[in-house]
């Protein structure tokens, strides 16, 4: 009990004085993260993501995704430098790639020194969410709190994602288009961690934010170093998930008007009989609102949605019956896996 | 997974409830460093400072509404332009309680601010603005408003967070074409209802405006990515807004491209742009923009998008190995599709029909096209009208005005009249009859003959022989001093007079007799007697980047 006292004191002092003096740190910190722009672009892929210099000579690390699949991934220095990048090594187990540019003088974390963040230490993520800056402009800031550091099982779409070791589980909300692959440092800018990818917890099925520590994504690059990391994309990767949550999602009985346009509302043409769907009573001409906490604006995210939840589970389903708001509890269909 | 999350739930509370009852946390034997205490000591009274000036802004009906937060003692308090919409009278509430009626003063329809006034109070408690191009990232920041409506008592949600960037760009909205400039992004929690609501910096003072939020796919709110428009902005155009606008952003008329090799360059120019006339050509590399160094469009669109048409910039630019300094001036962009001041404007048809105001608010707004609220521009306006009658009564002096300058040894005639204006030397004779269209007599001048009448006409018959005259907000001098503007129009000239900001007086005139061109400029300095009267006897005329003369005022007579 003295011990975690001890260690809860030393948190707060340092959340407190966290915010004097960071500027430098920060600013530090910011020109060791890289824009990456690659495959997508489209529907729910961003062609977007951020890195991690490990290296002055060009070793970048950032997560594994479909982005990494394009023939023209480039890399976007702090200096506005805009570098081709190729795939120098992956570890599908912990969702992590190292990629290389040429480079000779790349601002980097020292892996050597890496900081090991303990529950409520003050961390910062530097990412470059939403792709908002471009060009030479720093990547975003956001403050946080290493909640825990716990073991992950993580949900992406139908696929579940087991990371070997711990990861820190984090406070502040990097899980974000374009932030996965940013940096997490602690106060004194050292490198901590590797913001993971957009994925839910398994257990509680809803959008996590963490990352990979520090000391992983050591190990790693070790691996690429010497050869022993493949340095090709698995086929098992997001993309066929995310072709799977697009097309072959389950509505549980629900049936839609064609999707003929990019956003086609997402109306209740039919209900199947017999179905999850009519047992709950949903009717044609239903306007579905929101899948669990997903909102639901064209028939395509609610494909998404109804794919990205677990086929075993109940969906809260909302939806508008002329001007009545109803919630409803979606059973899974029966004898489903 | 539940198990392996559960820290998350005992340690969260924990710090909370350590960091808010510094006092408890000693009953828990805990020892908290003083710096902590310190620390939320302060935060605490900032919060106690920063909340009576916060406002919960309702649209009349209670149906949607935002936040706001007062800048002055006398009631005004800025908010989004998106959060005010058409409404002209709004309810105010105050963290004390009071629920207060405001009227719209000012908007900003493009950089989304809105200024109103809050009625019914002698002394309202409110915020000093601060300097936001001092804010850094990783700088702590209070966000402070009425998150999702939800304070029936009107006490401000403050949210504690970061700066995650300076001078970002959002570009226009598809739907509002809202564009955030030079915008401060924080991870402070930001929600529908904050809109329009303050950021405060560590001093409590004013460093943005929160309006936007990034959401994109998963249609989540809070996601720790808000934008607040920048007050250093909303400064620039202060003065407009208070005088009643709709007030308009700049454009320098040309357009630039990030090259490849990472140079920013013209890739369009108007040849009607004030740019174009001072020599900047397609293909020039722009290197710096109204004091800020430009490395990417972005910079541009920022260092520009945070500016009122009608300024002068500096601009330099490359050309080969070669730089050149230019003086630019702004005009005014009005897109296509903006809530333009226009009584015709398809989108005023769309706006709500106006409830009958209660008295109080209708004794306090005027509608006029262009303008928000004309009753807010009435009173600046006849303080610089002032100005110009406290020089010198010269309403009964209607008749012909005779001038007499010396032009560097060369005496020079000059006669004013209601039927003709003329403009003598040894080697010059020139006539202008006033409401000729496009004179810009004597040439080279740009048309000083027809500035001389206009000024004349100030002078002798006030706004009334004016089609149009109005405060028109402030503008820098070459040293970055605001003047009070005063812009007028008859029969096709129109004019900007500049005021001394001090003692008031007039101080210079730029008229346009003809549009797309370079105004004639007047520039009065050296009070003294003349003709009766207390005159500025220095006049130095300049036109686009040459002076066109330095005149001496030697001899006035004003016949009534």
């Amino acid at each position: 009990m003295s011990g975690s006292r001890t260690l809860l004191t030393a948190a707060i002092v340092l959340y407190a004085s966290a915010a004097f003096g960071a500027e430098r740190t920060l600013a530090e910190s910011a020109v060791r993260v890289v824009k990456l722009y690659g495959a997508g672009g489209a529907g729910r892929l961003e062609g977007f993501a951020s890195g991690v210099a490990c290296s002055p000579d060009g070793l970048i690390v950032t997560v594994l995704s479909p982005m990494l699949d394009a023939r023209n991934l480039r890399a976007v220095l702090w200096d506005g430098r805009r570098l081709p990048a190729r795939l120098a090594g992956v570890d599908p187990k912990r969702e992590l790639a190292a990629l290389r540019v040429e480079a000779a003088d790349l601002p980097s974390f020292d892996l050597n020194e890496p900081a090991a963040v303990e529950p409520g230490d003050v961390v910062w993520a530097i990412s470059n969410l939403y792709n908002i800056a471009s060009g030479a402009e720093p990547p975003s800031v956001q403050r946080g709190v290493a909640s825990a550091v716990a073991s992950l099982t993580a949900r992406k779409g139908v696929v579940e994602l087991t990371y070997p070791g711990d990861v820190y589980i984090l406070d502040a909300i990097t899980n974000n288009p374009g932030a996965a692959g940013g940096a997490l440092v602690d106060a004194r800018g050292r490198l901590a961690g590797v913001l993971g990818k957009d994925v839910r917890a398994a257990g509680s099925n809803t959008w996590i934010n963490f990352a990979v520590p520090a000391a992983d994504v050591a190990q790693f690059l070790q691996r690429v170093r010497t050869g022993a990391a493949p340095a090709t994309l698995p086929h098992r990767d997001v993309e066929e998930v995310d072709r799977r949550e697009q097309a072959g999602a389950d509505l549980r009985g629900i049936r839609t008007l064609p999707d003929a346009f990019d956003r086609t509302p997402a109306y209740i043409d039919e209900v199947e009989p017999d179905s999850p769907a009519a047992s709950i009573g949903l009717a044609p001409d239903d306007l579905i609102l929101l899948v669990d906490e997903t909102l639901i604006q064209t028939l395509k995210d609610v494909r998404a949605a109804m794919a990205a939840a677990p086929s075993d589970e109940p969906v809260e389903i909302t939806i508008l019956r002329g001007e009545a708001l109803l919630k409803l509890t979606l059973p899974p269909r029966k004898g489903s896996p | 997974m539940r198990g392996t999350l559960r820290p998350i739930s005992t340690w969260f509370p924990w710090i909370l409830a350590a960091a808010a009852l510094p006092g408890r946390a000693e009953g828990l034997d805990l020892e908290l460093d003083p710096r902590l205490r310190e620390a939320e000591e302060r935060r605490v009274a900032l919060v106690e400072r920063a909340s009576p000036g916060v406002v919960a802004v309702f649209a009349p009906g209670g149906r949607s509404g935002g936040s706001g937060v007062l800048i002055s003692a006398d009631g005004f308090a800025l908010t989004n332009y998106h959060v005010v919409g058409g409404s002209v009278h709004l309810r105010c509430g105050l963290p004390d309680g009071r629920l207060h009626d405001a009227v719209v003063v000012g908007l900003d329809p493009r950089g989304d601010v809105a200024l109103i006034k809050l009625l019914g109070r002698e002394e309202f408690p409110h915020s000093p603005l601060g300097d936001s191009d001092r804010v850094r990232v990783g700088d702590e920041v209070l966000a402070a408003g009425n998150p999702f409506l939800l304070a029936t008592d009107f006490r401000p949600a403050f949210t504690l967070g970061v700066v995650s960037g300076v001078r970002r760009y959002q570009p226009p909205t598809a739907d509002g074409g809202f564009e955030y400039t030079d915008c401060i992004q924080t991870d402070a929690a930001v929600n529908p209802g904050n809109s329009g609501g303050p950021l405060f910096n560590e001093l409590g003072e004013v460093v943005g405006v929160n309006g936007r939020i990034s959401l994109q796919k998963r249609g989540r709110v809070g996601v720790g990515v808000a934008y607040a428009i920048s007050i250093n902005q909303i400064k620039n155009f202060l003065d407009q807004l208070r005088g009643g606008w709709i007030v308009a952003h700049a454009t320098i008329g040309a357009t630039v491209s990030t090259e490849d090799d990472g140079r920013v360059v013209f890739d369009r120019i108007l040849e009607s742009s004030d740019a174009f006339r001072r020599g900047l050509r397609r293909g020039d590399e722009l290197v710096s923009f109204a004091g800020r160094p430009i490395v990417s469009a972005n910079d541009f669109q920022n260092a520009l998008g945070v500016l009122p048409g009608g300024w002068k910039v500096d601009l330099t630019y490359r050309r080969g190995q070669e730089k050149f300094s230019i003086r630019v001036r702004l005009e005014e962009a009005r897109p296509a599709g903006e809530r333009a001041p226009s009584a015709s404007d398809p989108s005023e048809a769309r706006r709500p029909r106006r409830p009958e105001l209660p008295p109080h608010v209708a004794a306090v707004y005027e509608p006029k096209e262009g303008f928000a609220n004309y009753f807010f521009n009435r009173e600046p306006r006849d303080r610089l009208l002032a100005a110009v009658r406290k020089a010198g009564d010269f309403s009964k002096r209607t008749g012909d005005w005779k001038l007499v300058f010396d032009d560097d040894g060369r005496e020079v005639f000059c006669t004013l009249g209601d039927r003709e204006a003329s403009w003598r030397t040894t080697e010059v004779s020139t006539a202008y009859r006033p409401g000729e269209v496009g004179a810009t007599d004597p040439p080279g001048s740009g048309g000083l003959l027809a500035a001389l009448e206009q000024w004349r006409r100030l002078a002798s018959s006030g706004e009334a022989w004016f089609s149009q005259c109005d405060f028109a907000g402030s503008a820098p001098d070459a040293n970055g001093v605001r003047m009070p503007v005063l812009a007028t129009q008859r029969g096709g000239v129109a004019c900007r007079w500049y005021f001394d900001p001090d003692a008031g007086g007039l101080i210079a005139l730029e008229c346009l007799p003809e549009p797309n061109a370079d105004p004639c400029e007047i520039h009065w300095s050296d009070l003294g007697p003349v003709g009766g009267f207390t005159l500025p006897r220095r006049w130095e005329v300049r036109r686009g980047d040459a002076t066109y003369a330095i005149l001496t005022l030697k001899v006035a007579e004003f016949s009534p």
